[in-house]
């Protein structure tokens, strides 16, 4: 890491990798946390038909938006921790963790959906 | 030809183009090599496709939510969830492809195992992308703007 860099707090360019493939990660993360509450408290009861005319999309942008928000959050979290560590280290974890979601976000939304 | 089917039509084949595109970076960029003309072209046609099937997505769901889900969740309404199910899976891929995209863009060339990471990030992308082009045709097939005519 760029000592110049970590005396200022301004991120290099690897960091900024870093910051957004962590933001990439995370995000859907938070999304699917946010819907399992959203099932959680709805007792996972089946839409009524009847009602869907009448909803509005709202529900998913503010999910989406949220879900955006904790992961920057969380990436600022991390970027601070990695500092101290090698760039590596932080992207060797967000690949094994990229791929632990590739394979459960879909069993994960399937069950919550 | 009603313009919703063709939007439609478009907003399913722009998905089986960009999940394509996704795998491509994934394969590329696992070498962990700094980025090429051909990579970055390869990068930047993934992203778009993705994101004009996910705009467009977003742009007719006015229209589907009341011509089409109503009907979808009455006729199926297991089917009706998995379009729920379709709707997440597609958040999931357009943040992990824009991060890894942006992500390998952005390293410098030494830093390979960012590069790397952003490989794996892509083949999530294509996973949960895959997904959501199996589960949109068993929706599309249950029902669709054609059926409203």
């Amino acid at each position: 890491m760029d000592e110049t860099n970590v005396a200022s707090g301004t991120p290099n360019s690897e960091q900024k990798a870093l910051l957004a493939l962590a933001l990439g990660v995370l995000a859907p993360l938070a999304y699917m946390i946010q819907r399992a509450f959203e099932v959680s408290i709805s007792a996972g009861a089946t839409p009524n038909p009847a009602l869907v005319l009448r909803s509005t999309h709202a529900s998913f942008y503010w999910r989406a938006i949220i879900g955006a928000w904790w992961a920057g959050v969380l990436a600022l979290a991390c970027w601070r921790w990695a500092r101290a560590q090698p760039s590596s280290t932080l992207a060797l974890g967000l690949g094994r963790l990229a791929l632990a979601c590739g394979l459960l976000l879909p069993f994960a939304a399937w069950l919550l959906p | 030809m009603n313009p919703l089917v063709l939007l439609e039509r478009i907003h399913g084949h722009l998905g089986v183009l960009a999940a394509a595109a996704l795998l491509h970076p994934a394969i590329l960029l696992w070498q962990g090599r700094p980025l090429s003309r051909r990579l970055r072209i390869a990068i930047g046609l993934g992203l778009a496709l993705l994101t004009a099937a996910f705009g467009l997505g977003l742009y007719f769901y006015g229209d589907y939510r009341e011509l089409v889900k109503r009907d979808l969740f009455t006729e199926n309404a297991m089917v009706g969830l998995l379009f729920e199910t379709k709707e997440h899976l597609s958040y999931a891929t357009f943040t992990l492809a824009w991060g890894a995209g942006v992500a390998a863009w952005l390293a410098p060339p030494e830093s390979h195992a960012i590069r790397r990471a952003a490989a794996c990030v892509f083949a999530a992308a294509f996973v949960c992308a895959i997904v959501v082009i199996v589960l949109g045709v068993w929706v599309a097939a249950t029902r669709s703007f054609e059926a409203n005519g």
